[in-house]
């Protein structure tokens, strides 16, 4: 632990007296890309544990309530597994690709009574088993795949249910509502801190798929049913857009209120004025305000992955922006053209109202 | 961004040493919530690149819509026109004034790179229009490479990493595109199949070496993220060249593997001991377990023709090898962590 943060700390009179300890023997926590390689062997370890059980089991593979069993049993094993405190980096993979496994088995028991014509139904259950293993699965790695996958799942299984795009524009806001939340707050759940970072990961990782790619919006990924462009009258695009724009508003509002010394007023009035245009402008270039949003959320926290994750979903929403089918390339192009010149004229006015003596937090 | 000790208050957090009262003034006193003037900066250069990226950007589309009402004189002129803005911006934020502050200078300097960024792109959108408009019958990977040649003087004078990034992945496209048209041409020399990965390896690979031993001179280089792309760029194309040649009997298996081999000591020297980079050791042991599992499934499968047995010790072999680096890079972060402190 760094001796001079501690020694800055204990100056502000800002640790507590109760305990001596001052985090020497604290637990270094791995960085993401080591995470990478636990979350690479553990797929892979799973992959060829199914070979192992599929050789074994290979008669028993239409038995669906065995199956159920058999991958229940494996997922609770390795939920056993990654709570015992005294686990190695060897038992962590083997509990990995144990869930892992016993999740696959649970797939192929939905496709044996489902079939592949019900596949709203299928991502549905994706979607249930994922969730308690997001909360509850007491691993980081873990809990981002499956606040992930849930995540992408239940999208789906909506997008197949609704057959149109726009219940996912809401569903998105809805999940960087939550992103937006859990990232704000994380420091303030001391015992839940590491749980909710691996969701907070785990769901601006498919805030990227569903919002920088175009999976949901005019192929579909499984080619089941293409081109089914439509809207629901019940869900308009503007709603989804509207709430965007709220919730960017809240979340620079929230992110305000956080910062010390207080914003002045003239501050306060800019950033709220300038996320508002830019949320207004980006309804047209939907995507763009979630990479915003991400890399805000990281800048507040200086999270660097959690930045670079939004700057990766801002390069996305370019790409693939280009190919979105709703709008011609002209009217994208006018879109971008007015953003741009709007973000320069925006730099402007910010570095010119607020000069360096002043205080200022969020302007946009 | 100032020192980041967002891990560390992470753990201090957790730990309950210091108290969920005391959190919001924790995070301020160990600078993970940025002050007000870490946030004009930020805001700033966001501002800056995203104008730039949208501008650029709708130049872009514009020219692809291929609007009949506009004549293409008056879209080059456009190209042109923002081309020579751009260049023009750089140069007269390029003029050294002393009399400006020092925040001052790096943010004209940052102006300067993003306009010369913004350059780089529209000089392909003017090549790209240029080939649609004439016809010239250049082959698509023409098209990337005189992009990529035609760039090196702004990439060489902007002294900034992402334009060298853009300008590798220029080469690697043009490349990739080259051996998709011509695999067949120099199918006797290589073994087709092989020769874009080695490509790839190759190019990359010289670019790593150069910007390693250029970083010394130039500070400017410095750019971790940047040298970890340019490492992946080199290392995955490799791995696959490696294992390709593990399964293909028609392919070489002595090359590949000795190259390897001596690029995973090369990374152990250099990332281990003369310049410490956690991420490179990760990346090198990730594609260490892959090499080792593919030469270890086809012996076993050779061996035992797939049968049960055979994946139950590859899920062994698979969990020993992971287990085995998260060890040892926690144990090299931990060394390096504690290098860092006492220097």
């Amino acid at each position: 632990m760094n001796t001079q943060l501690i020694k800055s700390l204990a100056d502000a009179k800002l640790l507590s007296d109760t305990i001596t300890n001052t985090g020497e023997d604290l637990q270094l926590a791995s960085p993401w890309y080591v995470k990478i390689l636990l979350a690479f062997s553990g797929w892979l370890a799973a992959s060829f544990m199914l070979g192992f059980l599929g050789s074994l089991f290979s008669r028993f593979y239409r038995n669906t309530p065995l199956l159920i069993g058999l991958g229940a049993t494996l997922i609770i094993g390795a939920f056993f597994l990654l709570r015992n405190k005294k686990a190695n980096e060897f038992l962590e993979h083997l509990a990995l690709a144990i869930s892992l496994a016993g999740q696959a088995l649970l797939l192929v028991a939905s496709f044996n009574t489902l079939k592949y014509q019900d596949p709203q139904t299928i991502w549905l259950l994706v979607g249930l088993v994922q969730l308690p293993l997001a909360i509850f699965m007491p691993n980081f790695v873990h809990r981002v795949f499956s606040a992930f996958l849930a995540t992408i799942a239940f999208a789906s299984s909506l997008y197949y249910f609704q057959e149109s795009i726009s219940g996912i524009i809401i569903y998105s806001a809805i999940i960087m509502l939550i992103t937006a939340l859990i990232w704000l707050n994380e420091f303030n759940l001391p015992k839940h801190l590491e749980t909710l970072q691996a969701i907070g990961y785990g769901l601006v990782l498919a805030l990227i798929t569903i919002k920088g790619t175009n999976i949901f919006m005019h192929t579909d990924i499984w080619s089941i049913r293409v081109g089914s462009l439509q809207h629901s009258q019940w869900f308009q695009p503007w709603m989804g857009e509207l709430l965007l724009s709220t919730i960017t508003l809240f979340v620079v509002w929230k992110l305000l209120q956080k910062s010390h010394p207080k914003p002045t007023t003239k501050a306060t009035i800019l950033a709220l004025g300038g996320a508002l245009v830019l949320t207004l402008l980006s309804m047209q270039a939907q995507g763009l305000m979630t990479g915003v949003m991400i890399v805000l959320l990281g800048f507040s926290a200086s999270n660097r992955v959690l930045i670079g994750l939004g700057v990766i979903a801002l390069l996305f929403f370019i790409s693939s922006y280009y190919y979105l089918l709703q709008n011609t390339l002209l009217d994208k192009s006018i879109t971008l053209l007015i953003l741009g010149i709007t973000l320069i004229i925006g730099r402007f006015i910010m570095l010119k109202l607020l000069p360096e003596e002043t205080t200022m937090e969020g302007a946009l | 961004m100032p020192q980041n000790h967002r891990k560390e208050l992470s753990q201090l957090i957790q730990s309950g040493v210091i108290p969920s009262e005391n959190t919001d003034q924790a995070l301020l006193v160990s600078n993970v919530t940025p002050d007000n003037h870490s946030w004009k900066n930020f805001l700033s250069n966001l501002l800056l690149w995203l104008g730039v990226v949208a501008l650029s950007s709708s130049v872009m589309f514009f020219i692809a819509y291929n609007w009949n009402d506009l004549g293409r004189f008056a879209k080059f002129g456009l190209v042109e026109a923002l081309i020579a803005a751009s260049v023009f911006i750089y140069w007269k934020t390029s003029k050294k004034d002393s009399t400006v502050s020092h925040a001052k200078q790096k943010t004209t300097r940052l102006i300067g790179q993003a306009s010369l960024l913004a350059a780089s792109l529209l000089l392909g959108v003017l090549l790209a229009f240029y080939g649609q408009t004439y016809q010239t019958g250049a082959d698509t990977w023409q098209l990337f490479f005189t992009w990529c040649v035609l760039i090196i003087p702004w990439t060489v004078i902007a002294r900034f990493p992402a334009l060298w990034i853009v300008w590798l992945a220029l080469l690697n496209l043009s490349l990739v595109i080259y051996l998709e048209t011509f695999k067949g041409v120099f199918g006797f020399i290589f073994y087709s199949e092989m020769s874009l990965l080695w490509a790839l390896a190759i190019v990359n690979g010289i670019a790593l070496i150069a910007w390693e031993l250029l970083e010394n001179r130039f500070k400017w280089l410095s750019e971790s993220w940047a040298i970890r792309i340019i490492a992946l760029a080199a290392g995955t194309p490799m791995t696959f060249l490696v294992i390709e040649s593990i399964f293909d009997r028609s392919a070489s298996f002595l090359l590949p593997t000795l190259i390897w081999v001596a690029g995973m000591i090369a990374i152990y020297m250099v990332y281990r001991k003369l310049k410490p980079d956690l991420f490179m050791l990760a990346m090198a042991c990730l594609s260490g377990i892959s090499v080792i599992l593919s030469f270890a499934g086809k012996v076993l499968f050779k061996g035992f023709r797939g049968d049960m047995g055979t994946f139950l010790l590859l899920t062994i072999l698979v969990i020993a090898l992971g287990g085995a680096s998260a060890v040892w890079l926690k144990k090299v972060h931990k060394e390096q962590t504690l290098e860092r402190k006492q220097t």
